[in-house]
């Protein structure tokens, strides 16, 4: 007799009508486990269709049946046995009373091999025989609560697993079904069947253990997963998806309704890929958007896949991710792309623009406008008044307000600029510090940030929303600051720039105003810059003075010095000095004084040189004048000296000579006046000649003398305020006794009193000088006048005589030293030839004059003139 | 008897200091002779002269520096004659801001001159002078 039994399946199943949601524990490898279930499966069906037979079909085939069935029993895998009992156990006993006896009386009747391994036996036939209580522990509460089931089962068990430890000590699991046969209220016997569930229990743990974590995993990483039967078109969603929906977890769904949840764009996509994998069994992966039940969208990252079998998809399982943070994320990141791009543009424009910073700031308003996401905004920079704002520039509902000023701490431009901190206001009407003057709903959330230069705030750079509900939030303050240092770098390259200008300006103004030539050269040598005095001198113009043009100005003959020494200076970066001749418009050649000094960078670069030069051309001619006067200045002086010198000598060679002269005189004079005793008239005329000669020699002497004193610088005249006319007249009466000799008449005309500033000792003898003349040079009996007139500031002294008279060319020369005359009178005339020398020197330290007049025997006038 | 007129004659040339000396002396006049500024400085002291006799050019002490070394105030009655044959004006001044009565150029007197010159200064020998003074 063979006894088939059931197996039923494990697996609890809800099932419902049309859709189906299977709830179960989750296995890792979905196909895996299928099938490994479906075989499972098949086989218990397989076993339950034969359930309800409880005899082997064939019996009429008893032998070869026999023989099948002793065959299929022995090969059999599982183990199968069947125990009698020693004597038939009686249903009414208690459980407990049953149990023991099952385990006294119960043997191994029937075991195949299978069987026997199970339990530890090489054979069935060992195993035969055997009492329960012989291979299972009687104390056992395991093995006891198995037949106590078996017994409260109506002598039935099925599908129990338990769990045995080998005399190896390895743990071994046994999933075991046993039918006992009651015959007149008897327990008889029983079949058991029995697998070796280890490995696949092991297997299953195993499988449960990855499963667990798995589970574990998908939870953390809140993964959904589902499957879709496509032949039963059942849907699973696990509990994750569920959520990642914002579902209910008892919410069951189907394709339909997940379609519904799928955002309208991103619909047609969905199905698309859904259904291309269906017909590819290729993976895909695409980004959509669902909708939760309360309205919120959220974006999901799904893939999946369809398994075809023999071309049709037959089932399709997939994930799903959220991926709202990574959208997020992304938006933000897009977001704050956007707004470098835009702080990067206003940079560069900020950069490349100077002197149009209207224009820079305009645009960074604009890119803060847009930032913000508000057209109205508004930039206020520090006016001239002390405290104040003054609105530069303002866009959207604020384009009015540009000049408008506002204080220190007033409002938020006024705020901002008190704290020098950045302020949002969500709420300005309730603001504390708002503007009073400011109508309420003008401002609703309003966000102002400092523009500074070195620390100090010089302005304010200001957004509004005008519409409650948007706000500021920080990703955007941070771009409203960056922009804000644009302004404030732009403002102040503005400033820079403006100052370089006018220094700029004032260094042009100043280098075409200076009287001197300005040159500016590079690091090449080459000149790149001549002011304009530079210009109009050498009447070239800068484009063909720069570079090397400028030396087509110099000198030829120069040319090489002047290249020489500015080559030395330029690469030793030392200043020079140098003299050299350039040729001015006019073509003329000035000598030039150049002098140049390197020129540094701020940081110690050498950048060229620079210079000046003014024409010396004057002032070096001057020089060599004041060489030539200097050469003869000392010239002069050792003139001077000799002269002194020969002054000295002469005075001195006159002292000396006169001495012996003097005492000559002396004794001669003695001897003359018979001092020494009488003299005879022939000693008298000796001693008289002597003297005489002696009184020529002295005279010679003195005449020497007085030239040389005369001729000196130290000359010295004691002029005095004295009467003229006194004077005349002892001149006059000195001259008489010499006069009268030659009886000739001194006749004195128009003598006045008049008071002359003179040196009276040399007047007078400069006057018998000329009376001396005139009688030395007029025959006897004649006269000699002298003639006194003054006419306005001029007194005027003539001396006429009516002697032999000069002719016209001696007329010149007998004022000359050393000038004697031939006349018919001159061998007897005694005179050294100084005479009139002296005279006209006399007269002329007077500032006065004398000429005369005459012609050869007419005699002659002397004209004294002197100043009064 | 009177005291004969002192003259004191400074002079460094011997043959000219005897010739003085001879005139004068025939002139009634008491003659002393020095050489030099410093002998006169001495002689004046002792002889306490009516006139001087001074040149110029002379060793060891000329008459400006003689004349730089007397203290007229002691002197008052003390004619003093430069007689010197430097002619020059500058010089002339000199002598006379220093205290000279006269500057007289030697080689144009003769003897009688020389006579004439003292009387007109300080009178014949035996002539009284004004403002005599007798000296302790």
């Amino acid at each position: 007799m063979l006894h088939v039994w059931a197996i039923c399946k494990s697996t609890q199943t809800h099932v419902r009508d049309g859709g189906v949601h299977h709830r179960r524990k989750y296995r890792l490898k979905i196909l895996t486990r299928f099938c490994a279930q479906a075989s499972e499966w098949r086989y218990n069906k397989a076993v339950q269709q034969t359930e309800g037979s409880t005899r082997p079909i064939g019996l009429d085939n008893s032998t070869q049946s026999e023989e099948r069935y002793q065959a299929f029993i022995r090969n059999s895998s599982e183990g199968i046995w069947r125990f009698e009992l020693d004597a038939p156990i009686p249903v009414k006993l208690s459980v407990k009373e049953q149990v023991r006896r099952i385990f006294e009386t119960a043997y191994v009747a029937e075991a195949n091999r299978a069987a026997a391994k199970m339990y530890g036996f090489s054979s069935g036939g060992s195993f035969i025989g055997l009492h329960l209580d012989q291979f299972m522990a009687k104390s056992d509460p395991e093995v006891v609560s198995y037949l106590e089931s078996f017994v409260k089962g109506g002598y039935k068990l099925s599908g129990t697993e338990y769990h045995q430890v080998d005399s190896a000590g390895n743990d071994m699991y046994f999933r075991n079904s046993v039918t006992g046969t009651v015959e007149d209220g008897c327990l008889v016997r029983a079949w058991s069947t029995q697998q070796d569930v280890t490995q696949w229990r092991s297997a299953n743990q195993a499988l449960k253990r990855s499963e667990e974590r798995l589970t574990l995993a998908l939870r953390a990483s809140t993964m959904g997963l589902w499957e879709w039967d496509l032949k039963r078109d059942q849907l699973y969603w696990s509990d994750e998806l569920i959520r990642l929906y914002g579902l209910p977890l008892d919410h069951s769904i189907t394709y339909k309704e997940y379609l519904g949840l799928v955002h309208p764009d991103d619909k047609a996509q969905a199905q698309k890929v859904i259904q291309t994998s269906m017909k590819t069994g290729e993976p895909y992966q695409f980004e959509h958007r669902i909708t939760w039940p309360d309205g919120s969208q959220h974006w999901l990252l799904g893939q999946g896949q369809a398994y075809l079998e023999a071309g049709e998809a037959v089932r399709m399982i997939g994930t799903c991710v959220n991926i709202d943070a990574r959208k997020h994320d992304e938006a933000v990141t897009r977001r704050q792309n956007s707004f470098l791009q835009m702080l990067h543009a206003s940079a560069v424009e900020a950069s490349q623009s100077i002197g149009q910073e209207a224009q820079v700031l305009n645009s960074i308003l604009s890119h803060a406008g847009t930032i913000c996401d508000t057209p109205h905004g508004y930039i206020y920079l520090v006016s001239d008044a002390p405290d104040e704002l003054r609105v530069k520039l303002a866009s959207g509902k604020f384009k009015a307000h540009v000049g408008h000023t506002i204080k220190k701490g007033e409002g938020l431009a006024g705020r901002v600029w008190q704290t020098n901190k950045p302020i949002i206001v969500n709420d300005y009407d309730t603001w504390s510090y708002r503007q009073r003057s400011f109508p309420k709903g003008l401002m609703n959330a309003a966000v102002g940030v400092p523009l500074q230069t070195a620390g100090t705030t010089i302005g304010v750079l200001a957004l509004v929303h005008d519409s409650p509900g948007k706000h500021f939030d920080s990703d955007q303050l941070s771009a409203l600051q960056r922009l804000s240092d644009l302004a404030s770098i732009t403002l102040n390259n503005a400033k820079l720039f403006e100052e370089l200008q006018e220094s700029e300006q004032r260094f042009r103004s100043l280098a075409d105003t200076a009287p001197v030539l300005i040159w500016i050269s590079g690091v090449d040598m080459g000149l790149t810059y001549f002011n304009k005095p530079w210009c109009d001198f050498t009447g070239r113009s800068m484009d063909e003075e720069t570079g090397d043009g400028w030396m087509h100005s110099i000198y030829p003959g120069d040319l090489d010095f002047c290249y020489q020494t500015y080559k030395t200076a330029f690469d030793n970066r030392e200043p020079y000095s140098m003299e050299y001749r350039i040729r001015r418009y006019d073509g003329v050649f000035r000598w030039i004084l150049d002098k140049g000094v390197p020129r540094f960078s701020s940081t110690g670069e050498f950048q060229g040189f620079i210079g000046s030069c003014i024409d010396i051309d004057d002032m070096k001619r001057a020089n060599d004048l004041v060489m030539t006067n200097a050469q003869l200045k000392s010239q002069q002086a050792q003139l001077l000296a000799v002269n002194k010198t020969k002054d000295e000598f002469i005075a001195l060679a006159s002292h000396q000579l006169r001495t012996p002269a003097t005492a000559v005189k002396q004794y001669t004079s003695l001897l003359i006046n018979e001092f020494a005793g009488p003299v005879t008239p022939e000693q008298l005329k000796y001693l008289r000649i002597a003297f005489d000669s002696n009184e020529r020699q002295l005279q010679i002497i003195n005449d020497l003398l007085k030239t040389a004193q005369i001729d000196s610088s130290r000359y010295v005249l004691e002029k005095k305020p004295q009467d003229i006319a006194k004077i005349i007249k002892q001149a006059a009466k000195e001259l008489r006794a010499t006069c009268e000799l030659k009886n000739q008449k001194i006749t004195l005309i128009g003598i006045k009193s008049t008071t002359v500033e003179v040196d009276a000792n040399e007047i007078k003898l400069a006057l018998i000088n000329l009376l001396e003349n005139a009688s030395k040079y007029s025959y006897p009996d004649t006269e000699i006048t002298l003639r006194m007139h003054k006419s306005g500031k001029r007194l005027e002294i003539a001396v006429t005589d009516v002697g032999v008279g000069v002719s016209k060319a001696d007329a010149r020369r007998i004022f000359d030293k050393f000038t004697r005359v031939d006349n018919e009178l001159s061998d007897t005339v005694t005179g050294t030839g100084f005479g009139l020398y002296w005279v006209k020197r006399i007269i002329n330290l007077h500032g006065g004059s004398i000429k005369v007049e005459s012609a050869v025997g007419k005699g002659a006038t002397f004209i004294v003139r002197l100043p009064l | 008897m009177t005291v004969a007129k002192r003259i004191l004659v400074i002079e460094d040339e011997i043959i000219l200091q005897d010739v003085y000396k001879l005139v004068l002396t025939s002139g009634g006049y008491a003659v002393h002779v020095a050489s030099n500024g410093i002998e006169g400085l001495k002689k004046l002291k002792s002889v306490q002269p009516d006139l001087i006799l001074l040149d110029i050019f002379m060793p060891l002490m000329d008459g400006k520096e003689f004349l730089r070394n007397v203290d007229l105030s002691e002197y008052p009655d003390t004619k003093i004659i430069v007689y010197t044959n430097l002619s020059d004006k500058q010089t002339q001044i000199e002598m006379r801001q220093l205290g000279a009565h006269d500057f007289i150029v030697k080689s144009s007197m003769t003897p009688s001159d020389l006579l004439a010159v003292v009387a007109r200064h300080i009178g014949t020998s035996t002539s009284s002078s004004p403002k005599r003074r007798t000296n302790q």
